[in-house]
């Protein structure tokens, strides 16, 4: 068999462009498949939820947070989560900066059960210059970590911010739980899936609040779009002085924390 | 080399029309960021997480008296769930609710702390009517109605009278109830006592 070169170029476009084909029609066969897109628009209380209108963050008002753990109670009890100490989409952190500033810090049960010892038992000796406690979650990244890590694709950050987790793709090799600069993740031991904080995607996308904002008394853990420039957490992104966990890294976290000490930056 | 030239040309031209073609064949997704499955994120939204702590709003259905008074009250921003525990199985199955009423579950946020913001209200739980419950004062839903000066003594038989008048809690301006008034029993005090 003997080609002309003409021939051979022409034989080679057609191939090219042939193989383009299969992938376009089985995207187009997909759709028609589900007339009313993908799955998750079909769930009636999602109708109204557009992803890309929405650009969420999460502001945290340190100086409220009086320890007392009922965002972590209120968070395990909505997402399920293993009732476990070391399980934990949210948590609370003491802080306990000495009169020789030494930084000290704990999170007795993450926090779940208030924190009721006494200090002076607790650090023997120490004479406390500062004390405070610092609610922690996932930070849902811009520039996330556990997504580049993930072999497998199974963790993925979506339009409005949210970066989830497919527990059916999930092979549950950790890797993302090491990348996470801020500890946010774990393995789930029921699955053995990794799992973490989704600002609580099933309520948001309903218009509800994340559960532990809601549970909140003092008004610490504050949620809102980011888009919305009236919205509460807009005007305090706009108006306060915000920080960062780990600015250095370069993550861009979408949680902000208020007038944050330098000791937990 | 006019060969050389020509077959670079070609090249190139493919080059662009097939990036071209990818920009407008390639699914959104695999643009956005990673091979993620679109039916995923349905899954984190759709029954297989039902909301379990639903809002005040939703309790006030049916509690109306309750939530009114919460709602204009020092605890407003406290859910109905912090107190109550989870919802769920009272909304499923009618469940009831049991609210944990000891001096440690209202310490959970108001007990003495030196951690944290000082400007919220904390009470000493050891020197703070130490052997009477929380509510027999404050009405949780309504924190402050039952300041001293305005307590309404709902509370009926000796033992809780003597949480507030007993000889040693004699604080907080309380009259400590007589000593012959020791032999009284369990009688209800508001027997002799009308309420004010």
């Amino acid at each position: 068999m003997s080609l002309s070169r003409r021939e051979f170029a022409k034989v080679s476009a057609g191939t090219m462009l042939a193989m383009l084909v299969p992938y376009q029609v089985a995207a187009e066969a997909a759709k028609a498949l589900t007339p009313n897109g993908p799955r998750e628009t079909q769930d009636p209380a999602l109708a109204e939820y557009e992803r890309a209108a929405h650009d969420w963050a999460f502001v945290v008002d340190y100086q409220r947070c009086i320890g007392c753990g009922k965002c972590a109670v209120a968070c395990k009890l909505e997402n399920n989560v293993p009732l476990e100490p070391h399980f934990n989409r949210t948590w609370v952190e003491r802080y306990v900066i000495t009169d020789r500033g030494e930084v000290l810090v704990d999170s007795p049960d993450a926090g779940f059960h208030g924190f009721h010892d006494d200090l002076a038992e607790k650090y023997p000796g120490v004479k406390v210059n500062e004390s405070y406690y610092i609610p922690k979650l996932c930070n849902q990244c811009d520039n996330p970590p556990c997504v580049q890590v993930c072999p497998v694709s199974a963790t993925y950050k979506l339009k409005d911010g949210v970066i989830l987790v497919d527990r059916k793709r999930c092979i549950g090799c950790r890797y993302c739980i090491q990348a996470c600069p801020y500890g946010a993740r774990f393995l789930d031991p029921r699955v053995r899936t990794a799992d973490k904080c989704t600002w609580c995607y099933h309520r948001i996308t309903k218009d509800l609040l994340p559960a532990c904002v809601e549970a909140c008394p003092v008004g610490a853990r504050i949620f809102g779009d980011r888009g919305d420039p009236e919205s509460r957490v807009s005007r305090i992104l706009r108006d306060e002085k915000v920080y960062v966990l780990k600015p250095d890294l370069k993550t861009r976290p979408r949680v902000f924390y208020m007038n944050l000490p330098e000791e937990v930056r | 080399m006019p060969h050389l030239i020509r077959a670079s040309v070609i090249l190139a031209a493919g080059l662009v029309i097939a990036l071209t073609l990818r920009t407008f064949l390639t699914p959104e997704p695999l643009l956005l960021s990673s091979t993620y499955r679109q039916e995923n994120v349905g899954e984190w939204t759709g029954s297989g997480w039902p909301v379990r702590l639903v809002g005040a709003s939703y309790c006030a259905d049916c509690h109306k008296d309750q939530a009114g008074r919460w709602q204009a009250s020092k605890h407003s921003n406290v859910a109905c769930q912090d107190c109550h525990g989870a919802t769920q199985p009272h909304l499923d199955h009618r469940a009831s609710l049991v609210v944990d009423l000891t001096r440690e579950s209202c310490g959970a946020c108001h007990a003495r702390n030196p951690v944290g913001p000082q400007t919220f209200p904390q009470v000493d739980l050891v020197t703070h009517w130490p052997s009477t419950p929380c509510a027999a004062c404050h009405n949780p839903h309504d924190p402050w109605a039952y300041r001293p000066s305005r307590i309404t003594h709902d509370v009926v038989g000796y033992q809780n009278c003597l949480g507030c008048h007993g000889a040693q809690t004699g604080v907080g301006g309380a009259k400590p109830a007589p000593p012959d008034h020791a032999s009284y029993g369990n009688n209800r005090c508001q027997s002799c006592h009308q309420r004010g």
